[in-house]
């Protein structure tokens, strides 16, 4: 075998190696995502929610809501972005809206929220919780809660979207909405 | 004739050299069409469904080179059907690794088994011609500057041969020009002796 021949087949074989981890790469990509988006919405929970005694009009509501998320996957994770919505389906007043929060790692803070870890790296098998405090001071909130004295109200929990990346990949945040609607009927206080 | 053990080894080589071509091609594929889960990032799809496949191509047919065209062609068809294959397991990753599975698709055009013949299909007519176009051009290039073993010893063997017959031809000229110059002699010799009869003197035998 001569020396061009040598370099051809060294070169054939290295672009075969390249092709070869980058396919594998790829394929690794392709179930993580897949499991982000088939597995991991299941595992988003509500532990508890707390509404608050009515304590007349002009006050300021706090609502607590536990949040707690498996990580049933073979990887570490890290919680991007969480978001969610929530309301009070109170019948007597025809299902008014309480509010809609949004909360994010960046505007956690200046919003008003008081917040437990948002973004941590969830190990694999592990549990991340987080506890939210939702101060409703807007108008259509407080005339909301106003109302509650007058019995028992669910309370929804809905539209929930969380982000994860992947620590140590180069893969783009993958968003989930956990296919579900949660509905906790509390009674007030 | 080609022996058994020759042919054993042209088909090895085809074999394999096929399957290091599909991992590359199968890779540069994915990077173009499904660039959220390949690390390579490539920036034109187009380019690279043309420029992956025409090098791979290239480089089997130049390493394809000691044999007939015949294989060449027949290691881009393997290459082929190797990194379609390597695609349709790409596609079906997620279900043969236990996080989704195959739901009823609403309507044909959803159903998984078409949407990775699609894809497997885009690959085969896209790459397969510039496959097969790479790995003739490089094995008829590397058929020029690479000649193979077997083509050296011969080419070799003829200019031992034509050097010897040159040789031969020298040694034959020179011989004959040695004869020519001797004859040139032995008349010049024999005009001078008739000229010194003419003049009444004597030569010397």
């Amino acid at each position: 075998m001569n020396r061009l021949r040598i370099l051809l087949l060294s070169g054939y074989l290295l672009l075969a190696l390249v092709g070869g981890v980058v396919y594998a790469q790829s394929m690794s990509n392709m179930v993580l995502y897949t499991e982000a988006q088939f597995v991991l919405p299941n595992s988003v929970h509500v532990a508890a929610l707390t509404i608050p005694r009515f304590v007349g009009m002009g006050t300021t509501y706090n609502l607590v809501c536990n949040f707690s998320f498996e990580n049933p996957s073979r990887v570490a994770i890290s919680i991007e972005h969480f978001e969610f919505s929530l309301a009070i389906n109170n019948s007597l007043l025809g299902g008014s809206m309480f509010d809609t929060t949004r909360l994010t790692r960046e505007t956690v803070g200046s919003a008003g929220f008081g917040l437990g870890n948002l973004g941590p790296t969830v190990e694999p098998g592990h549990n991340w919780t987080t506890s939210f405090v939702l101060r409703a001071d807007s108008d259509s909130a407080k005339e909301a809660l106003n109302h509650t004295e007058q019995g028992l109200y669910v309370v929804i929990v809905y539209n929930t979207l969380l982000s994860f990346r992947f620590p140590g990949s180069n893969l783009a945040p993958v968003t989930v909405y956990p296919p579900w609607m949660v509905e906790v009927v509390s009674p007030i206080g | 004739m080609a022996s058994d053990g020759s042919r054993l080894r042209a088909l090895l080589d085809l074999v394999l050299f096929s399957l290091a071509g599909a991992l590359p091609a199968a890779a540069f594929f994915i990077a173009a069409l499904f660039p959220g889960y390949s690390s390579l990032s490539v920036g034109d799809a187009g380019a690279v469904l043309i420029v992956a496949p025409i090098g791979v191509g290239a480089l089997l047919g130049a390493l394809l080179g000691d044999y007939d065209l015949r294989y060449a062609a027949f290691a881009a068809i393997g290459t082929t059907v190797f990194a379609s294959i390597l695609i349709a397991v790409f596609i079906y990753s997620p279900i043969l690794a236990g996080v989704a599975q195959a739901t009823p698709a609403a309507d044909p055009s959803t159903v998984l088994e078409v949407y990775v013949a699609q894809r497997v299909m885009l690959f085969a007519v896209l790459a397969f011609p510039i496959l097969l176009l790479g790995a003739i051009l490089g094995s008829a290039i590397a058929g020029r500057i690479i000649p193979s073993d077997e083509l050296r010893k011969e080419l070799e063997r003829l200019r031992a041969e034509t050097r010897e017959w040159h040789e031969l031809l020298e040694r034959t000229a020179k011989a004959q020009q040695g004869k020519t110059e001797e004859g040139v002699g032995e008349k010049e010799k024999r005009r001078e002796g008739i000229d010194g009869e003419k003049d009444g003197r004597k030569i010397p035998p």
